[in-house]
């Protein structure tokens, strides 16, 4: 509801500040705190692999406000009046690693919930539901693939988060709050990223069939030398049955290699991932896939 | 469950077969544990031996 009243003047013409990085949420996600570390880490790192439903992108490197004007019509009578709201867009240009970019690939023309987190630590979002729980702006995200780019300002947007939000009604009542952690600790909400990486193929010519994998930090490269067989996930997989890892064997895991065993042999591809729990979600791998 | 640098995974299935073929074949060695030892910790029954037929 959006009933007129004069509300009073501030007597300060304070503007809202820049946009620093944006909280991506799976779609219709009701978050129960915004405001403090542990009520971003239930959703950004849970207690378990399945619950996690966001992250935090962020926009160090720019972010272009790339709303249209809102349309304006002139009728052929001379009378003119804003006959459409166009919902916000942006392109942010994500301070990430070019690995880490690869891993939202797959997030590419998905529809996630948005909260914007300004630079003096402000946050914006969606208006809260009727019992309090915190809501994103629904929208959608695009991403680019494209070549290294040589230097310059194109070097620099090279990790791009075309963010279109759905809905300009939405935003009419969005809200500002400010949280209670600071602005440096904004990296406690992420899960270390790590890379997987398929090394030798799956063979089954005697059961079980192997494949060897090497997990390694990304930006660093340096090995991830403590996963254990819980820690690796299928997360798909072509075929109906189910697929699980028997063993793994860590004799080489100083350099992060581990071979993975399967009793069964296998009809399709399957995807995997490794996640890395210290009560909750502390490390997160890619998703890989492995052609059988 | 770890046994010398093989961590098997207490979530599967097992059957006492693939822990033998595992420890006896694909990881001789590795284990250092029997294969017995290694499916008793997993909860997997063991096959009782069949008593040599004295002739």
């Amino acid at each position: 509801m959006n009933t007129f009243k004069f509300s009073g003047d501030s007597r300060s013409g304070v503007w809202l500040n820049d946009i620093k990085g944006v909280f991506v949420v799976n779609p219709g996600t009701e978050v129960d705190d915004i405001k403090s570390v542990s009520g971003w880490q239930a959703v950004t790192m849970p207690a378990t692999a399945a619950d996690i439903a966001g992250t935090y992108i962020s926009f160090e490197r720019g972010v272009e406000i790339q709303t249209d004007e809102a349309e304006m019509t002139t009728g052929n009578t001379g009378y003119t009046e804003k006959t459409k709201d166009f919902a916000p867009r942006l392109n942010g240009y994500a301070k990430m690693s070019y690995q880490d970019y690869m891993a939202w690939f797959a997030a590419d023309q998905r529809e996630f919930d948005f909260y914007f987190h300004l630079k003096d630590n402000k946050i914006i979002h969606a208006p809260r539901t009727t019992d309090g729980k915190y809501k994103g702006f629904c929208g959608r995200m695009f991403l680019n693939f494209n070549l290294p780019v040589p230097g310059g300002e194109g070097k620099q947007q090279a990790h791009s988060f075309n963010i279109m939000l759905d809905s300009a009604e939405q935003f009419k009542n969005y809200e500002v709050v400010s949280p209670d952690f600071g602005l440096c600790e904004i990296n406690d909400f992420c899960p270390i990223g790590f890379d997987l990486k398929v090394t030798t193929e799956w063979a089954f010519t005697v059961t079980p069939g192997t494949l060897t994998v090497k997990a390694t930090y990304r930006g660093t490269g340096e090995p991830v030398t403590e996963l254990a067989v819980g820690d690796f996930e299928v997360v798909s997989a072509e075929s109906d049955a189910s697929i699980t890892i028997a063993s793994i064997d860590d004799t080489n895991a100083a350099l992060g290699s581990y071979e993975l065993s399967i009793t069964e042999e296998l009809t399709g591809n399957f995807e995997l991932r490794a996640v890395v729990i210290d009560t909750k979600v502390t490390k997160l791998s890619n998703v890989i896939t492995v052609k059988v | 469950m770890k046994f010398g640098s093989i961590d098997f995974n207490e979530k599967k299935k097992w059957t006492f077969d693939e822990i033998k073929n595992l420890v006896e074949v694909r990881y001789k060695g590795k284990v250092k544990a029997s294969p017995e030892k290694v499916a008793k910790a997993l909860g997997v029954p063991v096959p009782e031996k069949k008593p040599k037929k004295d002739e």
